[in-house]
């Protein structure tokens, strides 16, 4: 816990930044004390990023000070933040792939032998030590990318303590990581603590910050509401402060009108999964559960034609949907939102309008020749209908947070009015407001019609909006229950249990 | 605390605001605005230093030449928005030229002619992008090993040259240079160019095609999950700048009244430096037709601008170089500053 006493390792006063059309932090005020997990919770957009990128070094403040330790700090780069030991652990790590997890580590300041050579020996087993510190029992020759991702977050946070960081701080972490991952960075976290590290926390994931967090700031517009230490205050009360208003229900769930089968898999494989067998009917929400590399991430990829399906059918509305071709895919009415949105879902040079309507070119043109109206007259629509915070459709998508970038994905595929909706993790990165949103329009999707397969790796979502789920674990589905049979117990039980056991289970 | 919380950019209208700052800020903030600014005030420099300068003679005669270089980096544009460069363009100046020239002889039709240039262009064109995209490997390197084999071709069609044996009046107006009396008083390459930037220009802004190229540039992976054909569209575009490279090649045997087998060395290089100047990136995903026509325009400037106030006219090549420095560094710069790594 922090000690109220101490002085602050950080104050940032009246902090401002702006970009052409958009106020992203107007005058922020704002202190970090040691040893405290200080949270910032807020909308998509609000500026949580910005501020961690301002103390970073990345951007420069347009007006305010900022002080670490007291001192004016005056950053032109995140060499200058470093040499402050600050540390932060970005969502897409930084890390060095080839090279070794002590060199990761160490990077930039090896230690040496007496004739000026790298000391191999001194290096890993200072490695060895700062990791056995943190609890880690990773060999310190293995390449880094050859770990999980969770492994390389502890990495980095390795690499914070070998520059002695006296702040660290982490945007979104646990979004890639299992419940055993995220319990694991927790007690690390708490360690960091112990050392008087003071740590700023950035999530939506609002019962995380309850489990970790001392105090938590939110942001809203670019706006600093409220900070508050974390015992007093409840998930509904920062909802209220991050949205604006009250939030009443996050699932809102009609009763389903189950029609005709629309997707059929039968007895699928590709990379990641196994002799998947599954249906999906007009009006259907079929949920499919697992936990982080159980191989959910591959279902859609493999039905859609985005990885190769060495083996099984696939059709949808009795038309065979063929093998690793996207394109019929989508012909036959099939849209895939991927979990990856950089990789292989933004075009980041391209503006919003243009990333909308990627998928349904078509729809905007005759014999290939767009008309511009309809196209911004649709994207419009879109922008306002799902909230996406934008100063206009011509920014360019790289300049978007990252919770409205997913929504720009989702309507790229929304627009394309598909028969059947594969949705990968659609609301990772996403604020409670907009996740209730989206629930919505998956509901209002199923209520039209569509067919909707959603993978998650969150209970409560799964449970919220599926009429059927089905639990997945080594690429294979290992259990079936429908909407009433389902509680969080018997997901993480199925999920998690021996394949055997999930099997008696579910049958 | 949580009063009076104010909302920026919530929603959106139909297009952004168009206020005489916003369209300064946008002309200075863009590449071509910056060009277009740089090629103003050299125009206005050279017509105070020469009285040469801003004739009509001279001026189309420049313009003439920059025409070949900017209609063939209208196609490479294309293909470098969409991540792909084609190194052979400068070799296909002198086999297409040379035999565009034999067939002219043998035919004694215009059409023939010009269809062999566009052929072996067009082919060329399909060789590449079936060796980038079929075989997996850098266009980098199959353009290089390109550029190698079709000036040897070149070589061996020809001692030296192809003379203009058939004679025909109607070659040596289409694209020789000179003034041509059609009704706007232009020379016909630039008048061709105009077409040429009009036509692909539309495509690139305004058709599902150009929209795809931008799109796989950006992210292939992206592109091709949405549906759409990255290579079929890669291929057009080698193809189709193959075959501008090939028109580039007819008009420069038109001024030249031969087929030279030494044609077009460095050609490649002025292209690409103007396309890159131009705003487009050797990453993909931008890039404009304007932009590489302004870069050209400052090109042929500059190199007219070195002949008319009497420099070593060998600076030409150097200037090049440095053009393309400039280009890589302006966009090193603009990443910079908009945060990107
Ligand atoms: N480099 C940039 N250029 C232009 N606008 C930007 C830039 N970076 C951020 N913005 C804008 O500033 C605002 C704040 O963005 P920021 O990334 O800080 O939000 P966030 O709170 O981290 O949201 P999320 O939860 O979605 O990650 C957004 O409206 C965003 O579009
Ligand atoms: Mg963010």
């Amino acid at each position: 816990m922090a000690t109220t006493t101490s002085a602050p390792l950080l104050t940032l006063a009246g902090i401002r930044k702006e970009f052409p059309g958009v106020v992203a932090l107007a005058g922020v005020n704002f202190e970090l004390l040691p040893g405290e997990v200080h949270a910032l919770v807020g909308e998509n957009g609000a500026g949580k990023s910005t501020m961690i990128k301002i103390i970073s070094g990345l951007y420069r403040p347009d007006a305010g000070e900022m002080a670490v330790g007291g001192e004016v700090a005056e950053f032109r780069s995140p060499a200058d933040s470093i040499a402050r030991r600050i540390k932060v652990v970005y969502q897409e790590l930084d890390l060095v792939p080839d090279m070794s997890v002590a060199e990761n580590v160490f990077l930039g300041g090896y230690p040496k032998t007496p004739r000026g050579l790298v000391d191999w020996a001194a290096l890993n087993s200072r490695t060895e030590s700062l990791l056995a510190e943190l609890g880690l029992d990773i060999d310190p020759g293995t390449p880094v990318g050859e770990l999980r991702v969770a492994e390389q977050q502890l990495v980095e946070i390795a690499r914070a303590l070998s520059q002695q960081a006296q702040i660290v701080i982490m945007d979104e972490p646990t979004s890639a990581l299992s419940p055993g991952e995220v319990d694991r960075l927790f007690a690390v976290i708490e360690q960091l603590q112990q050392r008087g590290v003071g740590i700023i926390y950035v999530s939506h994931k609002l019962d995380e910050i309850f489990r970790i967090a001392d105090r938590v700031t939110v942001f809203r517009d670019g706006q600093l509401v409220t900070t508050t230490p974390i015992a007093e205050t409840s998930i509904q009360q920062l909802v209220t402060w991050m949205v604006g208003r009250e939030l009443s229900d996050l699932y809102p769930k009609s009763p389903a009108v189950i029609g005709e089968p629309l997707l059929r898999v039968s007895n699928v494989s590709g990379p990641g999964i196994y002799d998947l067998s599954l249906t999906v009917h007009a009006g259907e929400v079929v949920g499919i559960f697992g936990l982080m590399g159980a191989g959910i991430n591959s279902v859609g990829r493999v039905i859609f034609g985005a990885s190769p399906r060495t083996a099984g059918q696939v059709t949808l509305a009795g038309q065979e949907v063929g093998a690793g071709s996207p394109g019929d895919a989508m012909e036959k009415g099939l849209a895939l939102l991927t979990e990856n949105r950089k990789e292989d879902g933004l075009v980041l040079p391209l503006s919003v309008k243009n990333n909308m309507t990627l998928a349904s070119l078509r729809k905007f043109a005759t014999f290939g020749w767009l008309w511009p109206r309809q196209e911004i007259k649709e994207s419009a629509d879109y922008v306002n209908r799902l909230s996406i915070k934008t100063p206009s459709l011509r920014q360019q998508v790289r300049f978007l947070s990252g919770g409205n970038q997913q929504k720009v994905l989702m309507a790229r595929w929304m627009m394309r009015d598909p028969k059947v909706l594969l949705l990968t993790e659609p609301t990772r990165g996403i604020d409670v407001g907009s996740k209730a949103e989206i629930y919505r329009l998956i509901d209002e999707m199923a209520h039209r019609g569509l067919g909707i397969l959603f993978m998650s790796t969150e209970i409560p979502e799964i449970l919220g909006i599926a009429d059927r789920i089905l639990v997945m674990r080594e690429g294979r589905i290992v259990a079936a229950f429908g909407r009433n049979e389902a509680t969080q117990e018997r997901l993480v039980a199925a999920a998690a249990s021996d394949l055997n056991d999930a099997i008696v289970e579910a049958g | 605390m949580s009063a009076e919380i104010s909302t920026p950019a919530r929603s959106v209208g139909a297009s952004g605001q168009s206020s005489l700052q916003d369209f300064l800020r946008r002309l200075f903030g863009s590449q071509e605005g910056v060009l277009f600014l740089i090629v103003a005030v050299l125009w206005l420099y050279l017509m105070s230093r020469s009285d040469v300068f801003f004739t009509q003679r001279n001026i189309g005669v420049m313009l003439s030449q920059v025409s070949m270089i900017a209609i063939t980096g209208f196609g490479m544009t294309m293909l470098m928005i969409a991540r792909e460069v084609d190194l052979s363009v400068g070799s296909m100046q002198a086999f297409a030229g040379v035999t565009a020239m034999q067939a002219l002889n043998e035919s004694h039709s215009l059409i023939v002619g010009l269809l062999a240039a566009l052929a072996v262009g067009a082919i060329v064109g399909a060789i590449n992008a079936g060796a980038t995209l079929g075989l997996k490997i850098s266009s980098f390197i199959v353009t290089l090993a390109m550029m190698q084999i079709v000036r040897g071709l070149a070589y061996t069609s020809t001692n030296a040259a192809v003379q203009n044996e058939h004679k025909l009046a109607s070659f040596k107006k289409v694209f020789n240079g000179a003034f041509i009396e059609n009704p706007v008083r232009i020379p016909n390459p630039v008048l061709t160019m105009v077409i040429i930037f009009i036509i692909f220009g539309l495509i690139l802004s305004r058709t599902t095609f150009g929209r795809s190229i931008y799109a796989i540039g950006g992210n292939p992976e992206a592109a091709a999950l949405s549906g759409i054909p990255v290579n079929r569209i890669k291929a057009i575009c080698f193809i189709i700048t193959g075959m501008l490279a090939a028109l580039s090649a007819f008009m420069l045997i038109a001024r030249m009244n031969s087929g030279q087998n030494n044609a077009g060395f460095g050609f490649e290089l002025q292209v690409i430096g103007s396309v890159l100047l131009g705003g487009a990136s050797l990453a993909g995903g931008k890039g404009t037709l304007v932009g590489t026509l302004l870069a050209a325009v400052l090109l042929g400037t500059v190199n007219n601008g070195i002949v008319l106030l009497g420099y070593n006219s060998n600076w030409q090549t150097a200037v090049v170089g440095l053009m393309i420095l400039t280009a890589v560094f302006l966009d090193t710069m603009r990443r910079r500053m908009t945060g990107q790594s």
